[in-house]
């Protein structure tokens, strides 16, 4: 007995609470009915009670051998486990519900973190934001007249706040009608100024600044679309200025020199001639500014300054188109005496020197311009008419290739004119030099046959006439300009008639170029007749040369040897 | 005002400047009602009336505004593509197109013409002096 009851004991001693509860209450059954009397009685005489409660484990530990009681131990600890993870669930799940009230409280006030973090259960049975929260105020509700005031003094607040905020609306509405009027008046002087440049004849396109990429009205100013092929083509954007609505004149350059202010250029041309083994400056052109446009408006208006700006870039690209056409000419045209010396071309024929020469532009330097102190003396400005001439002549062949280029363009594209556009050039410099040699030519042909005939005047009968660009007559061709880019021809016809037989030689010889205008070709046939009326029927002739010269020198001692042979003659 | 090029272009321009000043005017309206209503006045009947008198005249507007945009609309509208219905026979394209400054080439050629008519008609001039 004693081995028995010690064992529960030291049991009991051990036992959890979560075990001597459930203990307690199988023993006990209900507290419901329990006093205070009952419980003294109880602990008076313990052993009524504890018969009992003794004996349950008696009778247990009477069943039990002890590997039993190894068993129970296992067993109370299987039960204690399943019991404390059933509790941290039960944990677990109230803070979880707790958090997710937390979530929806906050749903009010900061919806997307909200959103987050409350369960789809609760936000599916509670929409969001449908429960709020106020922050309790300690000790302040008691004490009404306080909170009345304080409300009172928020309306106030608030009162204030609106009446601010209307003042604000109406000075903002103020503030940026007056902005607003300011940039209709812009607009509209730009829009103004826009169509005056229009009906000033411009042709204007859409497009975009390459400053910052905006939308921008251009201007065609250049002769880029009227055939030229210069690699300006002439292009500008008309800019607004931001503060005045006024437009600018920016034209497009290519290239890296875009910052830089474009230096305006124009062509001179300078006749030096040999005096006394001296070359002198004896001729010079001058600059002839580019019209102004009759627009009818005051000159000092920003309009007639915008147009006058597009005037002026439209001269000075015409001249750097010449004189950049001009220096590709002469580049080819080395062997005959031109010469190409940083910005001046310079042309040596004939005793005197061309100068073409590409200045920059001065406008306050006007006595350049208008060259007044080199016309000193008479001699010194005898060739200044024909400088200017020779200015207008090559400007003139600028603008015929301009009008042969577009009227390519102009054509159906087939092969033939696509090559015949890639293949053009303009002819400017060529012409003009050409002719003037040609001219020079003619006189030295010219001068030889009188040395001839000098020489043989008292052996022969000499009639010679020459007609000059025989190929040119002025009703075969209408258009000028043809002259100057047809090769031209001349004849020289001389019959010589020996005093001694009266045979007579039919001399022809004819003065031409070739396609490049600077060679000389001197093509020479010489007919017998034996009689002058053989010549005049042009019979029985006997071809005694024919030759291609190239060279005075040679048709000079050709034609002394053969004039000297039929001098000789029998 | 003297910088004009009178044409019906320069009239269309002149009336949408007109149409934005009524747009810009807009504003300024709807400034003052503000005012109105924030001004405290002695009598609220007369801050009643001047209310409704400047609403009314902001609809005035904004009605005015739509009307002239819409005959804008039908000017630009009816102009596309015909060159008869103004007095400068401006015609509208239809398509864009890309304009080619063309005449230019000639016009300089012209210019040199009668540079050059001159420099001959002044030396038939001297000549003729010469020889009287």
């Amino acid at each position: 007995m004693e081995t028995h009851s010690r064992i529960p004991l030291f049991k009991m001693n051990k036992l959890t609470i979560s075990q001597l509860i459930p203990r307690i209450l199988i023993e006990r059954k209900s507290f419901l009915n329990i006093t205070e009397e009952s419980l003294k009685e109880e602990i008076a005489n313990p052993e009524q009670e504890s018969e009992p409660s003794s004996e349950v484990p008696d009778t247990l530990q009477e069943i039990d051998s002890p590997q039993v009681l190894e068993d129970d131990v296992l067993d109370v600890f299987q039960t204690q486990k399943a019991e404390l993870s059933k509790n941290i669930n039960t944990a677990l799940n109230e803070t979880s519900l707790s958090l997710d009230f937390v979530s929806l409280l906050l749903s009010s006030v900061k919806p997307n973190i909200a959103k987050s973090t409350i369960s789809p259960h609760l936000s599916k049975s509670a929409p969001l934001g449908s429960l709020n929260a106020d922050r309790l105020s300690k000790g302040e509700d008691d004490d009404k007249a306080a909170h009345d005031e304080k409300a009172k003094l928020s309306t106030k607040i608030g009162e204030g706040w609106k009446k601010e905020s209307i003042n604000k609306i109406t000075t903002l509405f103020k503030n940026s009608s007056t902005t607003l009027k300011d940039q209709v008046l812009r607009e509209k002087n730009y829009w103004n100024m826009i169509n005056i440049v229009l009906s000033n004849d411009e042709v204007l396109f859409r497009t975009r600044d390459p400053l910052n990429g905006s939308r921008a009205i251009g201007i065609k100013y250049g002769y880029g679309d009227s055939g030229s092929n210069y690699h300006v083509q002439g292009s500008a954007i008309l800019r607004k200025d931001n503060t005045t609505g006024e437009v600018t004149f920016n034209p497009l350059t290519s290239g890296s020199n875009r910052s830089q202010r474009k230096v305006h250029k124009y062509i001179r041309i300078k006749i030096l001639s040999e005096i006394d083994g001296d070359y002198m400056l004896t001729g010079q052109s001058t600059f002839i500014p580019p019209t102004a446009t009759n627009s009818g408006f005051s000159s000092d208006s920003p309009a007639q300054k915008l147009l006058e700006e597009i005037q002026k870039a439209r001269y000075f690209l015409f001249e750097e188109d010449l004189f950049y056409q001009l220096t590709r000419e002469a580049k080819t045209l080395i062997n005959y005496n031109i010469s190409i010396i940083s910005n001046k071309i310079i042309i040596e024929i004939n005793n005197e020197i061309i100068e073409i020469e590409s200045v920059v532009f001065d406008e306050s330097n006007e006595d350049e311009l208008t060259n007044n102190y080199q016309n000193i003396n008479e001699f010194s400005s005898m060739h200044n008419k024909k400088c200017q001439l020779i200015l207008v002549y090559l400007k003139l062949m600028l603008c015929c290739y301009y009008k042969y280029n577009l009227a390519l363009k102009q054509k159906i594209p087939t092969a033939f004119t696509k090559k015949k556009q890639a293949n053009s050039h303009p002819l400017i410099l060529r012409p003009m030099v050409g002719n003037i040699r040609y001219e020079l030519n003619i006189q030295n042909m010219q001068q030889i046959l009188d040395k001839l005939f000098n020489k043989y005047k008292k052996e022969l009968d000499v009639t010679s006439e020459l007609e000059k660009y025989s190929n040119m007559k002025a009703d075969d061709i209408s258009n000028p300009f043809q002259k100057s880019i047809e090769r031209p021809v001349s004849n020289f016809k001389v019959i010589l008639r020996n005093h001694k037989n009266d045979f007579i030689y039919k001399v022809e010889i004819e003065l031409t170029t070739n396609e490049i205008f600077m060679n000389l070709i001197i093509n020479m046939s010489i007919i017998r007749f034996s009689s002058s009326n053989e010549l005049e029927k042009n019979l029985n002739g006997l071809n005694v040369l024919q030759m291609s010269f190239n060279d005075f020198n040679d048709i000079e001692e050709c034609l002394d040897w053969s004039i000297l042979k039929f001098v000789h003659s029998q | 005002m003297e910088d004009k090029a009178d044409t019906f272009v320069q009239e269309r321009l002149d009336s949408l400047h007109e149409i934005d000043c009524k747009i810009v005017s807009l504003l300024d309206d709807v400034s003052n009602l503000f005012q109105t209503y924030s001004e405290s006045r002695s009598d609220p009947k007369d801050v009643k009336e001047l209310f409704s008198k400047q609403t009314k005249s902001i609809y005035g507007t904004l009605s005015k505004v739509a009307i002239d945009l819409r005959k804008e609309v039908r000017f630009m509208d009816e102009n596309i593509g015909v060159y008869d219905k103004n007095n400068d026979n401006v015609m509208i394209l239809p398509i864009s197109v890309d304009q080619k400054n063309t005449n230019l080439g000639r016009k300089k050629m012209d210019e040199q013409l009668g540079q050059l008519d001159k420099l001959l008609k002044n030396d038939n001039n001297e000549e003729a002096g010469k020889d009287e």
